[in-house]
């Protein structure tokens, strides 16, 4: 072996090794949370939509963690409420800081909420199905047809694309502006 | 390729992984706390907009506060208020970074021990008296007058020290305003209308309006040393202050007011006032004449006189009731304090908000070792607080209740949007602890304003706060007043130098100290930062032999300063400018003892002096200024003036062997109009505020380091200046994008030149490539080298850069960010004018126009379509995005 290739091979296992570790904490759905919450049963049993909870999704960047007067409103509907501590959560998807995510733009083009997230209702504890790098971000930035659902279907957990989705998500592309083009630019996500 | 042999791009994507494990400090946050309860109209991700005010010496200077869940950090002009018309001043806008600022005081002192707020608020409560007297700065707070009043029904005498006089008075409790876009013709005799101070969002305003419609002869000026206002005249006449007074009473004497013997003048002086003359004349009542403080209070009367002659009294200046509250020994007021203190009246002393131990004459120092027990509250512990018995912290603008006129007497009900940080203390709390009734501010302040209104309260209290301004409160005008009698006076012509004293452009009397991005904001006419230098002309420059930096000696009256001498193009000949506010020796953070202290040489809170001598001390002193050529270098065109119907535009080939970019839409353009610009720096701080800018210290701006992301640039005339902010220029064929080896710099669809941190691996080529020299590079951690305290102030929408990063303006693109998901959201369209960059939005004259050049309609579309556009080094072919308008020749 070369000793440029084989400096190269060492460097790029131990950056491996690094990766490999960095894939678990970026989805470390084992990681405890503060209160055995199951999604599973709140979204899949109950039905709840995730906008009843995540109220934000559509107005702003942050899909938004629910207040504790959200799970009273449900949970102590009549009898007195009791004083509570607000709930540190574990994150199981974090962006690096650099990266502007904002949910509103993703939702007013139609990209639904278990494209990115998975079948959260079908999580007792939520996985990040997939790591969330800038490679899967551009994925589907530089062709977001297969992703784009109808109006109203964006938090529907049972959505799959059609026979048809190959048109359709043009057809919605061009409905709703959306330009690949603009999308890839570093701007799109940073600033 | 073999399966084990790693591609290129698989070795850096694992390196960059280690490298990421190496950093994992800094990382995304963790945490996810939810709220308890939701408060309402909180958007998380988006920030609200609360209308309050920022105090500036008493004046109320209207704001839109940025609020980040709870944290401010960015201050905007409020577009309805009729004061500012949505506009801010440099001082303004740093009032966030000094909200979160280190050095503030955050504790109550008893000499040098911590105390209980409680304790002081009982010996409060019991020290209300006629043994007791109150000195403050000026007040314009209706609340806080209403205090004082209640403890002079106890005998408590309420006295006033201003250091920097700004608001002409002609009378007790009647104020002069300038309504500049009124004039035809303003004739200033040194009077800075234009310069920093309270005034200058109103001013700067109004005189653009005027701008905007008339090219030539809008304003003479006569000034002892260069200022904003003489930078902007069309004839300028650099004089030494003692002449000031001459020059009004030729004025007066033309207009058959005053002495019948017009003074006698030199021939440059004589030419000028027959032209001032001859044009006020032509201008009848749209004339105005402006004296400033250095000219004497016979010129000021004079001035008044005349201004009743023309008509321009009640038009172009009106007389209004003060929105500064008259104390009661009236201009006095100071002087009677003193008076009493070295009689050993005072028994007691509360300061409030003031620092007479600095800015006072040195005899303050002496007679207040004579008051047996002294208070002070204020933001910081500077030199009075070391010199008082107990000292409590007082409570920021953004940090609790309060209220204050504007210049024109507008209330603004001032609202807190956080909590006091370090325990500080409202001024109305203050005074409610001396009343021996305690009460927050909130109650003091709607007390105020339930006696004012008489019904609707809850109604009309909303409205203020939703507004930002309780509308109908600007001041009375006053129609007729017992016209104050010139007097003839001679000035015996002295030997020696001329001085004059001015607020420095940066921290004002010496107030803002220690806020670092205000000591790093250059100077407007000498790019001077961090320190303040004695400005002298080029002919007594050569007398000492001293040259810029180089230390000198002033000796006025037998006291002495010394300090970086500067030589001024324009100065008057035998006058020197001395700054005040610099020389600080006690909570002032970084700036303690930089510069030297004018107060020290200032007879009796003097504007001006006479007999100074000057030497040159071995030495220099190393500056840290941000314009560092003083030359051109053949360059004749880059700040270009044309006169009427001239085109600015030169001839230059726009063949490029590089492909065009696609016409893509919103095509974001900006242009900044020369003619306009008065140099006032409102729009480098807030840049500064919006993108989290870090600022470096001194040390690193000598080296050429400073990072504000727009600078302006002073180009000096014969007679006077052209400021010329260059911010990005966001090419349309960029340089850097052709220098930067690994693409972190790249051209976005909608014309912005975009910088990529997180690629960027510092080979500062894209630097060496840009003519403008508009980058900035991070030497090294200077965001994470600043004092945690300033955190918060961040703006959680733009990327912290760290060490080895280069960074520029980016149009602000995180507002276009917000704008774009907007309209998307909505399905519409950016409208013109949704995108305000920050620098646009501060500006007090409107000079930079922001927006689609794409759409024909568009402000910045019509700009460029103007004759007078042209592109600075347009001739590079690199077909700059940002754009100018020239000067309009002004004579």
């Amino acid at each position: 072996m070369h000793p440029r290739t084989a400096l190269l091979g060492g460097l790029g296992a131990a950056a491996a090794a690094g990766g490999a570790f960095l894939a678990v904490a970026a989805t470390n759905g084992e990681a405890p949370q503060p209160v055995p919450f199951s999604h599973a049963h709140h979204a899949g049993v109950l039905g709840i939509d995730c906008r009843h909870c995540h109220y934000l999704a559509e107005r702003s960047a942050w899909a938004g963690v629910p207040a504790m007067e959200t799970c009273m409103g449900c949970h102590y509907p009549v009898v007195a409420r009791p004083r509570v501590e607000p709930l540190r959560w574990r994150r199981t998807v974090a962006l690096q800081g650099f990266a502007y995510f904002d949910h509103s733009i993703h939702l007013a083009a139609g990209v639904g909420c278990s494209t990115c997230h998975g079948r959260v209702d079908r999580m007792d504890r939520v996985v990040s199905p997939q790591r969330m790098t800038m490679r899967w971000c551009l994925d589907c930035h530089r062709d977001p047809s297969p992703h784009l659902r109808p109006p109203g279907a964006v938090a529907d957990m049972d959505w799959v694309p059609s026979a048809e989705q190959d048109r359709l998500g043009r057809q919605r592309m061009r409905a709703r502006g959306i330009d690949p083009d603009r999308l890839t630019h570093c701007h799109a996500c940073h600033r | 390729m073999p399966a084990h042999d790693p591609s290129r791009r698989a070795f850096l994507t694992g390196l960059a992984a280690a490298a990421t494990l190496g950093a994992c400090g800094d990382g995304p946050p963790r945490e996810a706390v939810a709220y308890v309860d939701q408060p309402e109209n909180v958007i998380p991700g988006k920030p609200l907009f609360f209308a309050t005010a920022i105090p500036l010496q008493g004046y109320a200077q209207p704001v839109l506060a940025e609020s980040h869940m709870g944290r401010p950090t960015k201050l905007e002009g409020n577009p309805r208020h009729p004061a500012s018309r949505g506009a801010t001043d440099a001082f303004t806008q740093a009032a966030v970074a000094e909200l979160y600022g280190p050095d503030r005081s955050r504790a109550v002192l008893a000499g040098d021990d911590a105390a209980a707020w409680a304790d002081f608020a009982a010996l409060a409560a019991a020290a209300a008296g006629p043994g007791l007297r109150i000195l403050t700065g000026t007040v314009t707070s209706p609340t806080l007058a209403r205090q004082l009043g209640m403890l002079a029904d106890r005998g408590v005498r309420w006295h006033v020290h201003e250091p920097i006089a700004t608001a002409a008075t002609v009378g007790p409790g009647i104020a002069l305003l300038s309504r500049l876009d009124r004039a035809r013709v303003v004739v200033s005799v040194g009077d800075d209308l234009l310069g920093p101070g309270p005034h200058q969002v109103w001013n700067v305003a109004r005189w653009a309006e005027a701008r905007r419609r008339q090219a030539g002869g809008l304003l003479l000026v006569a000034e002892p040393t260069p200022t904003l206002t003489g930078t902007a005249a069309a004839d300028r006449l650099a004089v030494p202050p003692s002449r000031l007074d001459a020059l009004v009473r030729a004025i007066g004497a033309a207009f058959g007011v005053g002495g019948t013997t017009a003074p006698s003048l030199s021939e440059r002086e004589r030419a000028w006032v027959e032209k001032a003359v001859r044009r006020m004349g032509a201008a009848g009542a749209r004339a105005l004449l402006a004296v400033g403080p250095a000219a004497g209070a016979e010129a000021a009367a004079l001035a008044l006189a005349v201004n009743r002659v023309t008509g321009a009294l009640g038009d172009t200046v009106t007389m209004i009731r003060s929105p500064a509250v008259t104390p009661p020994d009236g201009a006095g007021s100071f002087q009677a304090l003193l008076d009493a203190m070295q009689a050993g009246v005072v028994e007691r002393l509360l300061i409030l908000d003031s620092n007479p131990a600095y800015t006072a004459p040195p005899a303050f120092r002496g007679a207040l070792a004579r008051v047996p027990m002294r208070y002070h509250a204020g933001p910081y512990r500077d030199e009075t607080a070391r010199l008082c018995h107990w000292h409590v912290p007082l409570a920021h603008a953004l940090e609790d209740w309060s209220d204050a006129r504007a210049v024109d007497g507008t209330v603004t009900v001032i609202q807190p949007l956080i909590r006091p940080l370090g325990g500080g203390v409202s001024a109305h709390t203050v005074l409610s602890a001396f009343l021996g009734a305690p009460a927050a501010p909130l109650e003091t302040v709607q007390a105020t304003w339930r006696a004012t209104w008489d019904d609707g309260f809850e109604d009309r209290w909303a409205e203020a706060l939703r507004e930002g301004f309780v509308a109908g409160t600007d001041a009375q005008t006053v129609a007729e007043i017992a016209m104050p009698q010139p007097r003839e006076t001679g000035g015996p012509a002295g030997e020696g130098l001329d001085v004059v004293f001015l607020p420095d452009p940066s921290v004002w009397d010496g107030r803002y100290a220690a806020v670092p991005w205000l000591q790093e904001l250059p100077k407007p006419l000498t790019k001077v930062t961090w320190d303040n230098v004695i400005c002298l002309p080029a002919a007594q420059a050569v007398r000492v032999g001293a040259g810029n930096g180089d230390l000198v000696e002033v000796v006025v009256d037998g006291r002495s300063v010394s300090g970086a001498a500067w030589i001024m193009p324009g100065q008057a000949a035998d006058t020197l400018t001395l700054f005040l506010g610099y020389g600080r020796t006690a909570g002032a953070g970084l700036a303690a003892g930089r510069g030297y202290d004018a107060y020290a040489v200032r007879p009796d809170g003097a504007v001006t002096a006479r007999g100074a001598t000057l030497r040159r001390l071995g030495g220099a002193s190393g500056l840290a200024v941000t314009q560092l050529h003083q030359t051109l270098a053949g360059r004749t065109d880059i700040v270009r003036t044309v006169g009427s119907g001239e085109t600015a535009a030169t001839d230059h080939p726009t063949a490029s062997l590089h492909p065009p970019w696609p016409d893509l839409r919103p095509a974001w353009g900006m242009v900044i109009d020369l003619d306009l610009c008065t140099g006032c720096n409102a729009c480098v701080v807030a840049c500064q505020m919006e993108n989290s800018v870090p600022y470096v210290g001194p040390e690193e701006v000598a080296r050429g380091r400073a990072m504000h992301w727009l600078r302006v640039d002073v180009y000096h005339e014969a007679d006077g200046a052209v400021f010329a902010p260059v911010p990005c220029m966001h090419c349309e064929q960029a340089p850097c994008e052709l220098g930067c080896p690994v693409n972190a710099t790249v051209h976005g669809p909608d014309g912005l030149n975009q910088m990529v941190y997180a690629r960027c691996i510092g080979t500062r080529t894209c630097s060496s490539y840009c003519p403008w020299k508009v980058r900035r590079f991070n030497f090294f951690d200077y965001a994470g080298a600043l004092p945690d305290d300033y955190r918060p102030q961040r703006n959680p929408d733009v990327t912290v850069r760290g060490r080895g990063v280069m960074e520029k303006c980016t149009y602000c693109v995180q507002r276009i960010s917000a704008a774009r998901i907007d309209a998307r959201v909505e399905g519409r369209a950016v409208a013109e004018g949704a995108v305000r960059t920050a620098c646009q939005q501060a500006c007090p004259a409107r000079a930079i126009a922001f927006g689609d050049l794409g759409n024909p309609d568009s402000a910045v579309s019509r700009a460029r379509a103007d004759v007078r556009h042209y592109a600075m080094l347009g001739e590079l072919g690199t077909r700059p995005r940002t754009t100018y308008l020239a000067r309009r020749r002004r004579a």
